[in-house]
This record gives C-alpha cells, sequence and structure tokens, in this order.
C-alpha cells in the first residue's frame, strides 16, 4: 500500500470512529438536549480502561506508572471500556440530573471536564500524566502485517459504526426515543403528563456513554495509545459543531456533519504545508474554521443541514375538535 | 501557617476573577465560558504595555490591561453576543456561544502571539515577614489591590443606580425592565466591569506565576467556578466567600495530599454543594434559568 492509499484509509477508518462518538454526543445533546461538555472525558474514560486492561502491569519503580494491567485480550478489554464508561456516566449523570438546573448543570459539566482533566495530566501514579497509556494494540496486529492491520481496522471500524447507528436509530424512532426529545422540548410539560425527567436523562447520558466509551476503546487500540493530548477541552466542541452544521438530533445528520466537518477542515490540514516556522498556526486556524461554522450555522440555520423530521403522529392519536351546534 | 498566607494571596486573585464573573452572570443570566480568555487578554494587553513596546511599569501595566480587556469586552458583547442573544433566546445557544468563544479566542491568541511561554518584566520581589506569615511585597500589593477593588465594587452595588440596576436585573429582568431600567446599557457595561476585573486578575496572575502562555485563564478557570458555585452563582458576596475558601483550602490541602491531586478539593467541594446545597452558600439569584 502506498502513501495515498494508506492515507485514503485511515482517513477512513477516523472518519468511521469519529462517526461513533457524534453518535453518542447527538443522543444526549442533540436528542435530549443535555449540553454535555464533558463528553470527551467519558471517551478519555473508555480509552484509559481499554488502556490499563489491554496492558501488563506497569514494572514496580519504573517511570511508566499506571493502575490495571489486566493483560486482557482485545474483545475484554475494550467491554471493559465502555462499562467504565457507563459507570462514570451514570455516578456524573445521576448526581448532576437530581439536583441541578439547565445552567449549573452546563457549568458542573464544564469543571469536571476541566478538573479530571487536571488531574490526569498532573497526577502521574494514577495514569502516568502526560505520557498516557502507550503500546496499546488492536486485535491480531501481531499476525497481520501493518497494511493488513490498517484495513482490517477499517473494517472493523465500519462495522461498528454501522452497527452504532443502527442501534440509535431504533432507539430514535422509537418510544423512548420520543421520550427523549420530549425531555428537550419541554421537561415541565413531560412531568406534568408523569413522565420521569430524572430516568430518561439518565438513561440517554448512559446510552452517550456507553458510546463515547466505545470510540474511545476503539480509538485508543487503532492509535496504539491514549495522552491527555487527545482529550483537551476544544475536542467536544468539534463534535458539537459536527452535530449543530449537520443537523441536530438526526442520527444521520450527525454523521454527514462528522463527515464535513471533522474530514473536512481536520484532515483538510494534511495537504497543506507547514506554515513557515509556526507549527502552532495551522492547529489554530483549524479550531477558527470549526468554530466559525458553528457560529454561521447557529446564527442562520441552528436545525442543521439534515433538519429533523416533524414527528408525525398516528391518525387516531389527533384530536378532532368538536364542530359547535347551533 | 505559611500555607495559610499563600492561600490568602490566591484568595486575592481568585476573588478578584471570581467576582468579575459573578456580577456578568446576575446580569445577563448566562454562563461566559470564556472568562478564562478575558483573563489572558489582560495578560498580553498589559505585556504590550509593560514589555514591547511600550515599557511601562507594571502597575500602569496592569491598569492598562484591565482598561483593555474591559473595552475588548464591550466591544464583544455589542456586536456579537447581545446580538446573538436576541436572535437565538434559549440558554443553551448562550452557553454553546461562549463555550465556542473561548476556544476559538485561544486559538486567536496563538496565531497573534505564538504559543511560546511570555514573561512579564518586574523587578525584583522583597519577602516580609507579617507576623506568622511570609509575603513578598507583590503578594501583600495583590491583597491591598484586592482590598480596594472589593470596596469598590461594594460601593457600586449599592451607593449608585447602577449598581442597583445590576442588583435589580438580578432578581427579574421583566420587573427591572418596567421600572424603567435601560437593561441593554446595564448589560453592556456589567460586560465592561467584569471584563475590566478579568483583565486585572489575569494580569496578576502573570506576575504569580512568572510565565504564561496563551492557556493562562483557561487553567484558572476551574478554580473561579468552584469559587463561585460554593458561594452561589450571581452573589457578589459568595463569589468572594468562595474564593477564600478554595484559595485557602487548596493551599492548605497540597500540604497533605500530591499537588497534582489538588483539584480533587475543588472536586469536593462542587460535589458537596451539589448534593448538599445546590444554590451555593449564599443562595442562588431568584431569576429563573431561561430567562435571558
Amino acid at each position: 500500500m502506498n502513501a495515498l492509499e494508506f492515507l485514503v484509509v485511515s482517513l477512513g477508518t477516523f472518519a468511521a470512529l469519529n462517526g461513533i462518538l457524534v453518535l453518542g454526543l447527538n443522543l444526549q445533546f442533540g436528542s435530549t438536549g443535555i449540553l454535555n461538555l464533558s463528553y470527551f472525558t467519558t471517551v478519555a474514560v473508555g480509552a484509559y480502561a481499554t488502556g490499563v486492561a489491554e496492558l501488563p502491569p506497569a514494572p514496580h519503580g519504573g517511570l511508566v506508572q499506571y493502575v490495571g494491567g489486566f493483560n486482557w485480550p482485545f474483545p475484554m478489554a475494550v467491554a471493559f471500556g465502555v462499562v467504565i464508561a457507563c459507570c462514570f456516566t451514570f455516578v456524573l449523570g445521576g448526581l448532576a440530573f437530581l439536583r441541578l438546573r439547565e445552567d449549573y448543570l452546563g457549568l458542573t459539566l464544564f469543571s469536571v471536564q476541566a478538573g479530571v482533566l487536571l488531574i490526569v495530566t498532573d497526577y502521574s501514579p494514577f495514569l502516568d500524566g502526560p505520557r498516557g497509556v502507550q503500546g496499546l494494540s488492536g486485535p491480531f496486529q501481531d499476525q497481520l502485517s501493518p497494511t493488513g492491520f490498517e484495513v482490517m481496522y477499517l473494517g472493523l471500524s465500519l462495522v461498528f459504526v454501522v452497527a452504532t447507528y443502527v442501534v440509535i436509530r431504533n432507539l430514535d424512532i422509537a418510544p423512548l426515543g420520543r421520550l427523549f426529545r420530549a425531555i428537550r422540548e419541554d421537561e415541565v410539560a413531560a412531568a406534568a403528563v408523569g413522565k420521569n425527567s430524572w430516568r430518561v436523562k439518565t438513561t440517554a447520558f448512559l446510552f452517550g456513554g456507553a458510546t463515547a466509551g466505545l470510540g474511545g476503546a476503539l480509538v485508543a487500540t487503532y492509535t496504539g495509545g491514549w495522552d491527555p493530548g487527545a482529550w483537551q477541552t476544544p475536542e467536544t466542541l468539534i463534535l458539537l459543531s459536527a452535530i449543530v452544521v449537520g443537523g441536530r438530533g438526526r442520527p444521520l445528520g450527525a454523521l454527514l456533519g462528522s463527515v464535513l466537518l471533522i474530514e473536512g477542515i481536520n484532515e483538510a490540514g494534511l495537504f497543506i504545508p507547514t506554515l513557515g516556522d509556526r507549527p502552532d498556526l495551522l492547529p489554530a486556524l483549524q479550531g477558527v474554521a470549526t468554530a466559525l461554522a458553528l457560529f454561521a450555522f447557529l446564527w442562520w440555520r441552528p436545525q442543521g443541514l439534515l433538519a429533523e423530521r416533524p414527528e408525525r403522529l398516528p391518525k387516531a392519536a389527533v384530536v378532532r375538535t368538536v364542530q359547535p351546534t347551533r | 501557617m505559611n500555607a495559610l498566607g499563600f492561600g490568602l494571596v490566591d484568595a486575592s486573585i481568585l476573588a478578584i476573577a471570581a467576582l468579575g464573573f459573578t456580577l456578568q452572570f446576575g446580569v445577563t443570566n448566562y454562563v461566559n465560558f470564556a472568562y478564562g480568555a478575558f483573563l489572558t487578554f489582560g495578560a498580553y494587553m498589559a505585556l504590550a504595555a509593560n514589555v514591547e513596546p511600550f515599557h511601562l511599569s507594571i502597575w500602569p501595566a496592569m491598569l492598562i490591561g484591565g482598561v483593555c480587556t474591559a473595552i475588548f469586552g464591550l466591544l464583544l458583547n455589542q456586536f456579537f453576543l447581545a446580538p446573538f442573544v436576541a436572535r437565538r433566546r434559549g440558554l443553551i445557544f448562550a452557553l454553546i456561544v461562549t463555550f465556542t468563544l473561548s476556544l476559538m479566542l485561544g486559538d486567536i491568541y496563538i496565531i497573534i502571539w505564538g504559543s511560546d511561554f511570555k514573561e512579564l518584566d518586574y523587578s525584583g520581589t522583597v519577602a516580609h515577614e507579617v507576623g506568622p506569615f511570609l509575603w513578598s511585597n507583590y503578594d501583600i500589593a495583590f491583597m491591598f489591590i484586592t482590598g480596594v477593588v472589593l470596596l469598590a465594587v461594594h460601593l457600586l452595588l449599592t451607593r449608585t443606580s447602577l449598581g442597583r440596576s445590576m442588583r435589580a436585573m438580578g432578581d427579574d429582568l421583566n420587573l427591572a425592565r418596567v421600572c424603567g431600567i435601560r437593561t441593554e446599557a446595564v448589560v453592556a457595561a456589567t460586560w465592561g466591569i467584569s471584563a475590566f476585573l478579568a483583565g486585572v486578575a489575569g494580569v496578576m496572575l502573570a506576575i504569580e506565576q512568572r510565565t504564561f502562555t496563551t492557556t493562562l485563564g483557561d487553567n484558572f478557570l476551574f478554580l473561579i467556578l468552584g469559587s463561585v458555585i460554593l458561594g452561589g452563582i450571581g452573589r457578589p458576596a459568595g463569589a468572594v466567600i468562595g474564593a477564600v475558601v478554595i484559595g485557602v483550602a487548596v493551599q492548605i490541602g497540597v500540604l497533605f495530599i500530591p499537588s497534582g491531586l489538588a483539584p480533587v478539593l475543588v472536586f469536593v467541594a462542587l460535589i458537596g454543594v451539589m448534593l448538599l446545597r445546590p444554590q451555593g452558600l449564599m443562595g442562588a439569584t431568584p431569576r429563573p434559568p431561561g430567562q435571558l
């Protein structure tokens, strides 16, 4: 495989993996209206958990330190990552949704994201600080050639993203999906007809969190490692932009936004040569471009490119107005 | 005992920053996630005044940093934030906008100033022993400035009509409008004041940390948020109390736990507030969350 083929394959894999990530946040934010600014922290939880499950125990007194180290095979490690991400999501969401109103919720989730990033980066005994967990491997990595591994992982990612899309789409058109949107549109009204908003929000949060954990696990084993550089604050913003641009609430729209925005802006940078002696300039410009796209859509078309279809109620549910008799 | 002294210095910087944050929230009723970027802006403005090209002393540079940030905040509100809030009414939009703004500003700072470490130019620090505490001359100056600022803000809120209008808007936006308060003007003024305080705090932070980059305010924002959530968002007194608690707690806490785990203390405070008293120590402002 030459360099160009390699680029195309890896772009495709990242597109699929980003698709998984964006589907999860779309469920939490797009469908249910929870502005989860700590989404990428959940992704990181899944990635780190998978990492420490897959790696052997850290050598005593060595330079590399991390908790765990179970030496599990790939499927078990990924499953572990998803489970830990769900636990984290449950604790975070369950606590937060209990007592916090909208703006405090946004504030708290943002603080959690900032604080966890600080702790993991500065406290090395936990997850090896700035270096993170390294040396992860995907399935059959030692048996395949590098080319074979890339192609296999592309297939694996596509399978996962399609499966995730199917699950989330079915959730979306099911009564549970309607519940999510009901909470998003008017929480008080939903409570008035007897829907437990804590349960609905926590359920949406959990599904989104599981997806986040899965995405994180797959990205970490694909790239071979995971460190704080991979989950800084702007990462959630990129996903958020993809959702707003592509189509808020609609899974297909989120995927479209992900391809356009993430692949378009971020990967387009691969084709632009490094500008002079400022290697930091290009990522900064990409960040500004992403932000401007988000602002533009919020200003002119907040529902995104692929807007949500209006709800269609079955005929019998429509109340007929009674004609007044004279 | 020294830790308590250092905690008070941290708390001074934190108090100014938290005060600016909470004043703005009290009036506009949405969180400014880009507040950290305001602190950073102040530091870079002071850098331009202090180092290149104006070579002023650090104290006028601090004032200039504050004033420039105030102007920046006013312009931002006038041409960006207020129109956005008017066009897309809804708390979620406001939160997304300020969150996005914080990251975009960080990138713009990198484009303009680069991501290398900068340093302000100030003459040597001298240590003084004041009672049981060990402070440098800059530490003492910061606490003095904070005292002045707190007094000034208190007088503003209690003795001026602007301050009364700010407090009125914090209680009930519609009632304030009905009473004839020009809410857009008050919002604009509040952004100016909030940004000024952020700028000053940013310069102080840059002095205390010696070197800084474009992420100066972002890392500090975590402590600011902890302080205002603890104290009660929208409540100026709460912001100051929260700042003192967080500032002192972190300095004393790192005597017992590894310094990398210091944010855990803030988390403990946050979780405690969440579970026991979500409105914070001083209680929340009465305005409902959606009322922008």
